[in-house]
Order: C-alpha cells, then structure tokens, then sequence
C-alpha cells in the first residue's frame, strides 16, 4: 500500500477540523431527501453514471448497506424527534421496537440509536458493524467488520467522533472518546485508541501513525479499490 | 446444565441491573447472547448422555428443537458456539456478529464480544482459558495455549502464546502490557 504518495496538501483542499461533538444532525431533514441523496451517493460510488440508469438503480437498491442507512435514519429520527402528527415519525416509533432486530437480522450490524451520521456516508455492504458513535461525517466510508466504541478501562472515557471524508477498513476498531480528524484514512485491521489528526494514515494494532497530509480522495471514489489491495495481499 | 445456564441468566441479569422475576423474563427475552446460550446449553445435555441418560426419551423433540435454536442464532446472530467447545457457566456474550468458539475450555464467568474467534489450529488441542477472564472485541485465539484466569484480553489481540494470571495483554501478537490487572469491574 502506496499510503504517502501523494502527500502534497494544496491550500485549496485544506479542510477545516471539526470539533468534538459536532452537529451532523439530520433531524431536520426529510426521510425522502435523505434518502434520495444516499441512493444518489452509493450509485456514484458503485457505478458511476452510465447509459442504463434503471440497471444501475436496481442494483445500487440491492445494497444492504444502503437499507442499514434507512433503517438507522428512521430509528434516529423516532429517537430525537417529536412530530405526533407526523406519519413517518409513527412509523419511527414502531421501527424502534424491532429495529434492532432487523438490523441483527438483515445486516448483522447494531447502530447505536443517537449515532449521528450525516448525509452521503457509506455503510458496509457486508454487515458486521457495531457502531457506538457520537457523529459521524460526511463523505465517509466504512467498510464491514468495524467496531467503534467505548474503551473499557482506558485514559479516553467516552465514545468516538468521527470527522467527514475518513476511509475506515474493514476489521478496524476504534475505541474510545477519541476524535478522528476530516480526510483521515484508517488502513485495514487497526486498533485505534488515539486522536487523529486531518489526513493522517494510521495502521497497525495497537495503532500508530504511518505517514500524514495523505488525499484519500481517491480511495473515496469508488469501492473497487480495496479489492484490487486484498486481492495483491493474498 | 440448568445450573450453569441459571448462571449465565444471573451474568446477564447483574449487567442489565434488573430485579424481580419479570425483569428477568425480559432479560432472557431481549439478550441475544441468551438464546445463542440456550441452543448452546440444551445441545450439550444433549451429547453427553452420561449426566443425563434418562433425557433420550425426549431426543425425537430436543435434537429437532436444537437444530432449529442453533439455526435461528447462527443465522440472524451469527454467534457460533460449537458443541466441540467446553464451556463453563456464567458466559457473557456482549454483541453479537462473527463470534466462534469451537474446541477449547472456557472457564465460569467468562466474558466474550463481538468478532471473537476462539479455536484450534488442528481441530483436536485448543486453548485453555481459565476462569473470569475478559475477551474483548475481534480478539483472536488460536492454537494450544493457556490463558490463566483473571486476565484480560484487549480489543483486537490476537494470542499467539501462553498467557500468565492476572495480566492485561494487547496487541497483535498480544504482549502483556500490565501484568496483575485487576479486571472485576469489567465483569
């Protein structure tokens, strides 16, 4: 993995730090807006845009990470709003009885119900996430296998802050209440219980820093990416 | 069994803080790790017919009642507890997705998580884990090796060799980093 190739860090693609706990509140927002942006978003991501537009929509709705995304949108929507006269919001209320059985179900995955994640965020197709996250940024990806959470018996007490633009791997956990910087790329199998600074590459278990100022523009473009790395690892 | 699946109830019941006997009945119901434990619990009073010879009376309902329980949680949970693993009562599973344990000895009071893979390389010799030792998330164990009791094993270590009591190792491979951890808040 070619990780600090291109570490050039132009003054137009300086992003800014968000700050601990940040507000990726999507309360205000429409369950359909919402859901039309992350359809727009994984079909980006999985096929970009090609001449067969109904093909590409019945397989970017085949995703199960994109449904996993729905269900936690209407669970949090039912868990930090009030709107009694609201259809969606009734809906929300029965879905937060059985959510969690559909998402064990479905998608193996189990979102904490406050999670706050913002729109365009990919979720693992394969399932396996635990996610005990405060917030988590736009433009990230995460990829399955992945546990973030509270560190037991640990300095950093508290659960983590997921900044926007991040590449998370598969097998990752990250633990703690830590911050993870915007455009930070967390490689493969890490065990991360540190703050990371913006465009930072971390690896390793326990975790440490491998290079920094990395783009992983790239690597947030299209998912096909870490196959081709799996596939030359193995 | 009874006994040690009242345990494992008992672990779940001191985690979730409930009293009374409704409180309990909702703990069984809501906790996954409960039900990987009952298909888990009924299959080895199953297999061993010396502590329970009088029990073949009811194979023609229990082995179908088995396989439909260990089914229903392989597949919705994903959590994998083989009748080849020698369990002890009072097992605490915290999430559930990717959990294996097949041929080893886990001792009483244990505490396991999500992503755990506890195994033998061979299929026959797997590790010997002692009592109340805390497993954390995507820990690895695989081989003969012998964990002592009271240790703590962090998030993401992966065991390659024997494990003193009372030490909290991490890493891959796991090297202990505080040897006399005290680990009793964390059960």
């Amino acid at each position: 993995m070619n990780a600090s190739s291109s570490g050039s860090c132009r003054a137009s693609e300086v992003v800014t730090v968000t700050k601990p706990g940040a507000d990726h509140s999507t309360a205000q927002i429409s369950l359909g807006q919402l859901f039309f942006d992350d359809l727009r978003f994984y079909s980006s991501l999985r096929h970009g845009r090609g001449p067969a537009i109904l093909l590409s929509l019945f397989a970017t709705l085949c995703n199960p990470g994109l449904w996993l995304l729905t269900s936690h949108r209407l669970t949090y929507l039912g868990k930090s709003t009030r709107r009694p006269l609201s259809a969606t919001w009734w809906l929300a209320q029965i879905w937060l009885r059985f959510g969690l059985f559909f998402s064990a179900m479905f998608w193996r995955s189990d979102i904490a119900r406050d999670c706050q994640v913002a729109q365009r965020v990919y979720l693992p197709n394969g399932g396996h996430l635990i996610c005990g996250a405060i917030s988590i940024g736009s433009g990230t990806i995460i990829h399955s296998r992945c546990t973030f959470g509270q560190a037991v018996s640990s300095r950093t007490e508290g659960r983590p802050v997921i900044g926007r633009d991040v590449w998370i791997g598969p097998n990752c956990v990250i633990a703690g209440g830590i911050t993870i910087g915007d455009g930070a790329t967390i490689l493969p199998n890490t065990f991360l219980t540190f703050s990371v600074h913006p465009r930072t590459v971390v690896q390793g278990n326990p975790g440490r820093v491998v290079s920094q100022g990395f783009d992983n523009r790239g690597w947030r473009q299209s998912l096909t990416i870490f196959n081709a790395i799996s596939a030359d690892e193995q | 069994m009874s006994s040690a699946f009242l345990a494992d109830v008992e672990r779940y019941r001191r985690s979730d803080r409930s009293k009374g006997c409704i409180e309990t009945v909702r703990a069984v119901v809501r906790n996954y790790g409960l039900h990987a434990l009952i298909a888990y619990r009924l299959g080895r009073l199953l297999v061993d017919p010396r502590r329970a010879w009088h029990l073949w009376l009811f194979w023609p309902i229990a082995w179908p009642a088995y396989f439909i329980l260990s089914s229903y949680v392989r597949l919705v949970y994903d959590i994998r507890l083989a009748l080849s693993a020698d369990i002890g009562p009072g097992l605490h599973i915290s999430h559930f997705g990717g959990i294996s344990v097949r041929e080893c000895r886990l001792g009483k009071h244990c505490s396991i998580a999500q992503q755990v893979q506890i195994s033998s390389e061979d299929g026959k010799n797997g590790p010997d884990i002692g009592d109340r030792v805390w497993i954390g998330a995507h820990c690895k164990v695989e081989g003969h090796f012998r964990i002592g009791s009271e240790s703590t094993l962090s998030a993401g270590a992966v065991i390659r060799r024997d494990i003193p009591e009372k030490s909290l190792c991490l890493g891959a491979p796991a090297r202990i980093v505080i040897p006399g951890y005290d680990n009793r808040h964390l059960l």
